[in-house]
């Protein structure tokens, strides 16, 4: 352990700053560094002044001011990959700017492409094109636009749209149903004076967490983030972790949807109040995957295999938050039908757990999919931080000991705590016809 | 046993390993050291785009239903024991998936554990059908909604409207699903002749990628092999058909839900003909050619982002196969008309001006660490090494080649791929009452 590093995971912890710490990960697999600021903020009525954020920090920095010059940089620097955005975890809003550098010892001149990308990341992030003390007008009217345009273009992808909006109904009235773009009615407040308060809050004071992943020590990667990332730092305290919302004490509600299409895009939302640090924890993830996790799962074998009523059917767990959301395209005309099946499928696995054969896909599935998140950097940055922000990161291979011995009863027990809230169906408008029994 | 021959890319200093096996299967290992995952694929050259061929048992001309390469690669996964595939990979925690294009279809797995026994799962499926006249009809109602899944996407709906603009005749044209109405006609008769005239394993190839040993997974893959008693054969003939040089439309549009416009400018590229190489030099040259044209770090990209023209979803493409070759240039915008004429005038500038030494020195570069960024992920390197060997060409060569492309060259085939006389623009408006506000 290098001076100052602390465990932390599969990391290497570092404070480089009044609430910023570093976590780096030494890994010789990989052709590329990776170095990912994430900066955390809750996710409430300002979102969308978070997320203006990054669109004017992509425009360019001081030394590389427009965005052609940045990407002259990029490609410079064998074709960085740079990325900046907002995010959603649990009941925060997380701004993250990830630059991916070529580092491989093949590259002429590779020992200097880290120092670059690190500094041209702190440029980012402290040194954005300003007019005076604050964001051009001009440029920030461009973005509020572009935002606009990119929270109104959310009805493009159905699919997603239809995930959106019944996470939306299924956590009504709680920070988890907001979205990490913001609101269209919240655009207008946008001003050239706000934003550039809310950047300089966010690099400034935001609770920031960064992640260095690649070819390099833990201690060569903090001594290079101290030389080349200057954030001016005074501090916040860190966020509180979200406690996972439970169940409802009210009967599921369905909501009904129509657009132009031609075809119902289902999504069922389960509350289950069981967050990470739950003890039902890894039996939720466990039984999450058997219900709808795989090709191999109840809801695929049911709704695809046996009744051919979709192309797919499957369900995902936020363990952040405990929520669980099965979706599937379907004839708007089966809706009550696979609806049903659906429950009948989710109340079964409740109610008497998983066969043996289950339990050991399952646990085969669990364990392969852990140890394909070493593989990559965004999946061991992306485990991590998921684990930070619910408040307990473990070692991957304290978490393979729990997936090797879970059993039927825990995933029976974890999978009774959930219940439906929200049946949501986005139904194709000009068919009409009935969907029907859809209240 | 065959013994392996090592391929090397220099510059990138990685090496991948390839032998062909006597019945005609190319075999190729990648090895990716530390990698916990590991990844094959088998890919076959059938695709959408074969639908009319001499079936090689009978020496008969025969037209398929459009979307038969896609049926049966769903059908292969009701495996020769009647359980689906997908659960014998399940036994190990290992994932399994597929796909079909116009010239290909690829099958695979991925796996953290048991690789020998998961690729001996790999190759049995593949080769062995097995199509039951009850499964094949659910199969319609699955497909039937893979379909409508598609019609509801955007840039699914923009890209049809776009190739039936730019083709008058070429399979292209079609759904790589086929329709509802097409695939009703399927049976099992039709997808046991089609999977006889083309799963030969000298159509196919084989890539694996992961912490593995090429000569060991070579010897597994000769052992199955050797007890499926291949004899040789041609490649099948395919009668793909005459597509004139013409634009049978250079305008179509059609309402959509969506919020904004979206434009997508396509290129009809005069088809290579064959693989090998010259075409994969080709298609880096062109994929060069427009990153200096419209890409980020060009002036002219900087100007419409500035302007508000483009946004993040614009985007260009370049296809080359040898049966077509096509450009593709999209993106969300208030003004599609504009963009296309600033598009096709991007590209007239660089016919007139060229494009300097300096800006292809920069995609170059880009492109080598972008490349090499492959040998990250066992999954994107064998699809690397697949699409290129599908094409005839070797994955180890393509760092060289990109080094020598020359600036005039990049220049010329930028200019080709954007010339306006073989454009057509498709275009997709937000309903009535519903643009964005």
């Amino acid at each position: 352990m290098p001076e100052g590093g602390l465990p932390d995971g599969d990391f290497t912890r570092f404070d480089l700053a009044p609430g910023l710490a570093l976590h780096a990960r030494r890994d010789d697999r990989f052709a590329t560094t990776t170095a990912v600021l994430y900066l955390h903020r809750p996710l409430d009525d300002t979102a969308a002044e978070g997320a203006i954020v990054p669109l004017l920090l992509k425009r360019g920095c001081r030394s590389a001011p427009s965005v052609s010059a940045l990407h002259r940089v990029l490609d410079e620097l064998y074709g960085a990959d740079l990325d900046a955005d907002v995010a959603k975890v649990g009941d925060r809003q997380l701004l993250y700017v990830r630059l991916e550098v070529p580092t491989s010892p093949a590259l002429p001149g590779a020992a200097e492409l880290l120092p670059r990308g690190l500094r041209l990341l702190s440029e980012l992030l402290t040194e954005p094109v300003l007019e005076g003390d604050r964001f051009p007008a001009p440029v920030v009217l461009r973005e509020r636009e572009r935002l606009r345009h990119r929270i109104a273009s959310r009805i493009d992808d159905k699919e997603t749209f239809a995930v959106e909006r019944c996470l939306q109904e299924t956590f009504r009235g709680e920070p988890y149903g907001r979205h990490e773009w913001g609101r269209l009615e919240d655009l207008p407040r946008l001003t050239p004076e706000r934003v550039t308060d809310a950047w300089r809050s966010l690099v400034e004071r935001t609770p920031g967490d960064l992640y260095v992943v690649g070819p390099l020590d833990p201690g060569e990667a903090r001594d290079l983030a101290a030389a080349h990332l200057r954030l001016p730092r005074s501090g916040r305290p860190a966020l509180a972790a979200p406690v996972a919302p439970g169940p409802r004490e009210e009967p599921p509600r369905e909501v009904l949807e129509r657009q132009p299409i031609e075809q119902g895009k289902l999504v069922l939302g389960l509350r289950s109040g069981v967050g990470i640090r739950d003890p039902d924890h890894v039996g939720l993830v466990a039984w999450t995957v058997a219900l709808g996790g795989s090709s191999v799962s109840r809801l695929f074998r049911s709704v695809r295999e046996r009744e051919g009523l979709a192309y797919d059917a499957s369900a995902g767990l936020d363990r952040t938050t405990g929520g669980i959301l099965v979706t599937s395209g379907i004839e708007a005309g089966n809706f009550r039908k696979v609806v049903d099946l659906v429950r009948r499928e989710v109340e079964g696995l409740a109610a008497t757990g998983p066969t043996d054969e289950e339990l050991a896909q399952t646990r085969k599935w669990l364990l392969s999919a852990l140890r394909a998140s070493e593989d990559t950097p965004g999946a061991l940055v992306a485990g991590h931080l998921e684990r930070l922000v619910g408040g307990q990161v473990l070692p991957i291979a304290e978490r393979r000991r729990s997936y090797e011995s879970f059993t039927a009863e825990d995933m029976r027990r974890a999978g009774s705590r959930v219940r439906l809230d929200t049946v949501y169906l986005l139904a194709p408008a000009a068919s009409g016809g009935p969907v029907g029994e859809a209240a | 046993m065959t013994a392996p021959e090592r391929l090397e890319s220099v510059p990138l200093r990685r090496s991948v390993w390839r032998a062909r096996l006597p019945a005609g299967l190319e075999v190729i290992v990648a090895p990716t050291p530390g990698f916990q995952k590991s990844f094959a694929v088998m890919g076959v050259r059938y695709g959408s785009l074969q639908n009319e061929f001499e079936d090689p048992e009978t020496g008969r001309r025969v037209r398929v239903p459009d979307g038969v390469a896609h049926f049966l690669e769903h059908k292969l996964f009701e495996g020769a024991d009647g359980r689906d595939v997908s659960e014998r990979f399940a036994e190990t925690g290992a994932a399994t998936n597929a796909f079909t294009w116009y010239n290909q279809t690829a099958y695979l797995f991925s796996a953290t554990e048991s690789f020998e026994r998961n690729l001996g799962i790999l190759l049995d499926f593949v080769q062995s059908p097995r199509f039951t006249p009850e499964r094949v009809e659910v199969e319609k109602g699955i497909i039937g909604q893979e379909i409508r899944m598609y019609e509801d996407n955007p840039g699914a709906r923009g890209f049809r409207n776009l190739v039936e603009a730019l083709y008058r005749s070429h399979p292209v044209r079609l759904e790589i699903t086929g329709t509802v109405e097409t695939i009703s006609g399927i049976t099992a008769d039709i997808l046991r002749t089609c999977h006889r005239a083309f799963y030969h394993p000298s159509n196919m190839v084989l890539v694996a990628a992961g912490d593995l040993d090429p000569a060991a997974v070579l010897g597994i893959v000769e052992r199955d092999l050797a007890g499926r008693a291949y004899r040789p054969a041609p490649r099948v003939r395919t009668f793909p058909p005459e597509e004139p040089e013409g634009i049978p439309a250079r305008h179509v549009e059609a309402a959509f839900p969506v919020a904004r416009p979206r434009l997508l400018l396509g290129v009809k590229d005069r088809p290579p003909g064959r693989g090998g190489p010259d075409l994969v030099r080709r298609d880096l040259a062109t994929t060069c050619g427009l990153a200096c044209a419209l890409g980020r770090s060009s002036e002219t990209h900087d100007r419409w982002y500035r302007e508000g023209l483009v946004d993040e979803s614009f985007g260009f493409s370049y296809s080359a196969t040898p049966e077509f070759a096509l450009t593709v240039v999209a993106g969300d915008t208030d003004e599609p008309e504009r963009l296309r004429d600033e598009i096709l005038a991007a590209g007239a500038r660089i016919a007139r001006e060229g494009i300097p030494e300096a800006d292809v020195e920069r995609a170059r570069r880009a492109f080598l660490g972008r490349y090499l960024r492959a040998w990250n992920s066992p999954e994107a390197l064998a699809h690397v090494v697949l699409g290129n060997a599908l094409l005839d060409t070797e994955a180890t060569a393509v760092p060289d080649m990109v080094l020598s492309l020359r600036a005039d060259e990049v220049a010329a085939r930028a200019a080709a791929a954007l010339d306006p006389e073989r454009h057509a623009v498709s275009i997709l408006r937000p309903l009535p009452g519903a643009e964005s506000s």
